[in-house]
């Protein structure tokens, strides 16, 4: 794999405070749980144990399936634009219009204000 | 009659079931299907392309086939008749919730050798709600990941096409045995339909009896729910071989160019979608097993003093609630796939519209018991499902969120798709802000068993989920049909469509606050709400439920007669040319357009129906 | 007869409408739910409080709640559409 770009440059942080936002939601809800915190119901051996482990567990399998994705996502990305380049350089014209179609919802390219949409979508929920 | 008279009846018999099949492979009637203007003739049909030089004519074509279109084709003739049956079923219901007491089941039950009224209904609740979200949401689905999955993802086919073929041929069976109860029911006394609600809870699914009384032997069951159970599981088992066909082929038969930042989002929401089945399928099959020993080997998984009911709910439920977003994922993709191509743009953040729909597949486990908070579980456990359940708010938001912002800077064509996607987006708003409410869990212990969650899901499965299907089958029917449908039915269809479903289910949510408590036949009993202006809801959500009706007649006519003699298009019916917005799918439909015009197909029909 | 529609309508417009019709209906369900809650036989209840401030339960009060609640929160998202669209890239909406 091309790995001469990094993959979790700006952009990619950006596109993923998408996910970040949910896992911001669990945090907060785990920490105001924890009993030295605020924590509204007593301490029970099993029940707070399960109580936070089911916060914890989709927090972090939400964490890893977001790093794989952009990992396989961007790591693409930097592979088609390593080969769009070096296929540019070789012969300019032929390959551009077989590959227009695929590429027209993909490559959207965020801008750096992107943060306020999503901002915007936390007041939605 | 002598041994001899019997063989020579038997190869009597043999002769003339031989010639019936003759007859059926080549009956020109059976119409052979050909996308375009394929040419088709005798025995074996020609198509162009993909692998599938030849296929048998006639209705073995159909029996035979492993071409991912075809079965798409098959999935999708297959819900629509699940539709019929589901929506026949809620139309009787509606129509008995007219007046407080029982009537209409009441004289239809003598007729359907059901006992009484109340059991009808019963058995129709049941119904309508497996068959239409198992039936027809799941296979509806399944319809258009395999027509358009393999063509978006430049694919020859399926990665495994005879377990996608096997996969599909499941599913007869399950429906002949869900509804098996409604077949024998005339016939046995001691048969009825299922009367144990979508959701199978037990004790009721483990001991009810064909009068709808609880068993003291296991001879006096409802053998009708043990088929549904047994029927469930085969649809189980298809969905789960449909799942592993569709990871396998977006992970490895994608086409060189098409690399993980060029899937199309319809592909990603399939992806996702075919791994949350993959991992709560196996949940449903092996709860319904357990109830299918707990009811005919004694076991004791969900009685009381064995592992008891709430198990069940919890083991249920780690399948349901991904079994919600099973179905709404792919409809979501519809949406950002079509959408755009009417607003003359590309998708508004597509990576963000990527990311939450993976973000809504991992924490679709994490939220079941919110469908629990009234059973007295643990409050800190309760704690953390609400939690979980705001949190996954969030992604579905943020698609919301970019429809309308793709809406806002674009150029709006309003084509029936558009309107159904603008529907979809006004519905699931409504839908998903109800929802919201709900797993808030104060809110949820008011309101839970009301209509108000009926006209909550309503809103998303009908409002949404069937909004989105009609946008895609009305967006690809020229792809599949190679001819338009006809506009003005479809305007019709979808105006109907928009006021009945608002109609109804808005009503449900008012009558949710009156207090009126879902799943029963009649309401002279309660002890809540106004009755009158309870009446007055249910009167208003069965006219709705009857607008409903008509439209969709009107919607299945204008498919066929479309089918039969639509004028055919041209290679890009929808000028997505104009606008920048082409797609892989027009493309190849542009090609087959051109194989066939130089393959010189049925060149006549060309000409009179255009 | 096919579907190729040329007439193009601001999505702005579109998105705006939509949101009236959601306002709308939130009045309707507002007057709806005044109607339905003070009913002796139903759930009796005589008045309500936002923020502090107590009013009785009307149909009118409510149609008001409902308009201003759903008015102000969808607004606002409406607004924080409009911003994030001036950064939108593939905008084919010169206005």
């Amino acid at each position: 794999m091309e790995q001469d770009r990094t993959i979790f440059d700006k952009d990619t942080f950006l596109d993923l405070t998408v996910n970040m936002i949910p896992l911001f939601i669990l945090a907060f809800f785990f920490v105001l749980f924890l009993p030295m915190v605020y924590g509204p119901f007593g301490w029970d051996g099993t029940y707070s144990l399960l109580q936070i482990g089911l916060i914890l567990v989709p927090f972090g399998l939400l964490a890893i399936l977001t790093y794989f994705s952009a990992v396989a996502i961007e790591g693409d990305a930097n592979e088609t634009e390593a080969r769009e380049a070096a296929e540019e350089a070789a012969e300019p014209e032929t390959e551009v219009d077989a590959d227009d179609s695929a590429t027209d919802e993909a490559d959207t390219v965020e801008t750096p204000t992107t943060s306020e949409e999503t901002d915007a979508a936390d007041d939605e929920a | 009659m002598d041994i001899s008279g019997q063989i020579v009846l038997t190869a009597l018999m043999a002769v003339f079931l031989f010639g019936v099949v003759l007859f059926l492979a080549r009956a020109a009637d059976w119409r052979t299907y050909t996308p375009l203007a394929g040419a088709g003739s005798g025995i074996v049909s020609r198509e162009g392309g993909y692998g599938h030089a030849e296929k048998p004519a006639g209705i073995f074509r159909w029996l035979t086939t492993v071409d991912h279109k075809d079965i798409g084709i098959l999935y999708g003739v297959y819900a629509v008749l699940a539709f019929a049956w589901g929506g026949i079923a809620v139309i009787i219901m509606r129509t008995e919730l007219i007046t407080p007491g029982i009537d209409v089941t009441e004289t239809l039950s003598t007729a359907m050798g059901v006992s009484s009224g109340q059991n009808l209904y019963n058995a129709l609740l049941t119904s309508h709600g497996i068959t239409m979200l198992f039936l027809f949401g799941t296979p509806i689905l399944a319809a258009f990941s395999n027509y358009l999955v393999p063509l978006l993802i430049d694919a020859d086919d399926m990665a495994f096409p005879r377990i996608n073929a096997i996969a599909f041929w499941m599913l007869p069976p399950g429906a002949v045995l869900i509804w098996g109860g409604f077949f024998i029911a005339p016939f046995f006394d001691s048969i009825a339909p299922s009367m144990a609600s979508w959701t199978m809870y037990p004790p009721q699914s483990v001991s009810q009896t064909a009068q709808g009384g609880a068993a003291s032997t296991i001879a006096d069951l409802n053998a009708g729910t043990d088929l549904m159970l047994l029927g469930l599981h085969l649809t189980g088992v298809s969905a789960t071989m449909g799942a592993i066909n569709f990871i396998a082929t977006i992970f490895t038969e994608r086409g060189p160019d098409v690399g993980w930042d060029k899937l199309d989002i319809f592909s990603w929401t399939i992806l996702t979608q075919s791994a949350l089945i993959l991992f709560s399928f196996p949940l449903l099959g092996s709860a319904l097993v357990m109830l299918l020993l707990d009811r005919n080997f004694a076991t004791t998984f969900f009685t009381a003093d064995g592992g008891g009911t709430i198990l069940y709910q919890h083991l249920f439920w780690f399948f349901g609630h991904p079994e919600v977003y099973i179905l709404v994922l792919p409809p979501m993709g519809i949406i950002s796939y079509v959408l755009p191509r009417f607003s003359g743009r590309k998708l508004f953040g597509f990576k963000f519209v990527v990311y939450s729909t993976l973000a809504i597949g991992v924490l679709s486990f994490g939220v079941w018991a919110h469908h629990m908070f009234s059973t007295g579980i643990d409050p800190r456990i309760r704690a953390s499902f609400m939690a979980v359940s705001l949190a996954i708010a969030i992604p579905s938001a943020v698609k919301t969120f970019n429809w309308i912002t793709t809406m806002w800077n674009g150029k709006i064509r309003l084509t029936t798709p558009m309107l159904f996607c603008i529907g979809f987006v006004g519905n699931f708003i409504i839908g998903g802000v109800t929802g919201v409410f709900l797993a808030s869990i104060p809110v949820d212990l008011i309101l839970h068993d009301t209509y108000y969650v009926v006209g909550h899901f309503h809103y998303v499965i009908m409002g949404a989920i069937a909004f989105a299907v009609f946008a895609g089958v009305y967006y690809w029917f020229p792809l599949v049909t190679g001819r338009m449908y006809q506009v003005t039915l479809a305007k019709a269809h979808f105006w109907l469509t928009m006021v009945g479903t608002n109609l109804t289910f808005f009503a449900m949510i008012l009558m949710g606050y009156a207090g009126m408590p879902r799943r029963y036949a009649t309401y002279n009993l309660i002890t809540v709400g106004p009755i009158d202006f309870i009446q007055l809801l249910h009167v208003l959500a069965t006219v709705g439920a009857f607008i409903l009706l008509v439209a969709q007649i009107i919607w299945l006519w204008n498919m066929v007669q479309s089918y039969l003699e639509g004028p055919r298009v041209g290679p890009d019916p929808w000028n997505l040319e104009e606008d920048g917005v082409e797609s892989r799918e027009w493309d190849w439909f542009d090609d087959r357009l051109e194989t066939a015009l130089t393959d010189g197909g049925e060149a006549e029909d060309a000409e009179t129906d255009a | 007869m096919t579907e190729t529609v040329s007439d193009r309508f601001r999505g702005r417009r579109i998105v705006v409408a939509i949101y009236l019709a959601v306002v709308a209906l939130a009045g309707v369900f507002g007057a709806s739910v005044g109607v339905l809650l003070p009913v002796k036989s139903g759930r009796d209840i005589q008045q309500a409080s936002f923020a502090g401030a107590e009013f009785a339960v009307t149909p009118l009060n409510f149609a008001i709640y409902g308009v201003v609640m759903v008015g102000v929160t969808l607004g606002v998202l409406l607004l924080a559409v409009r911003f994030v669209s001036r950064f939108d890239d593939g905008s084919v909406d010169e206005g």
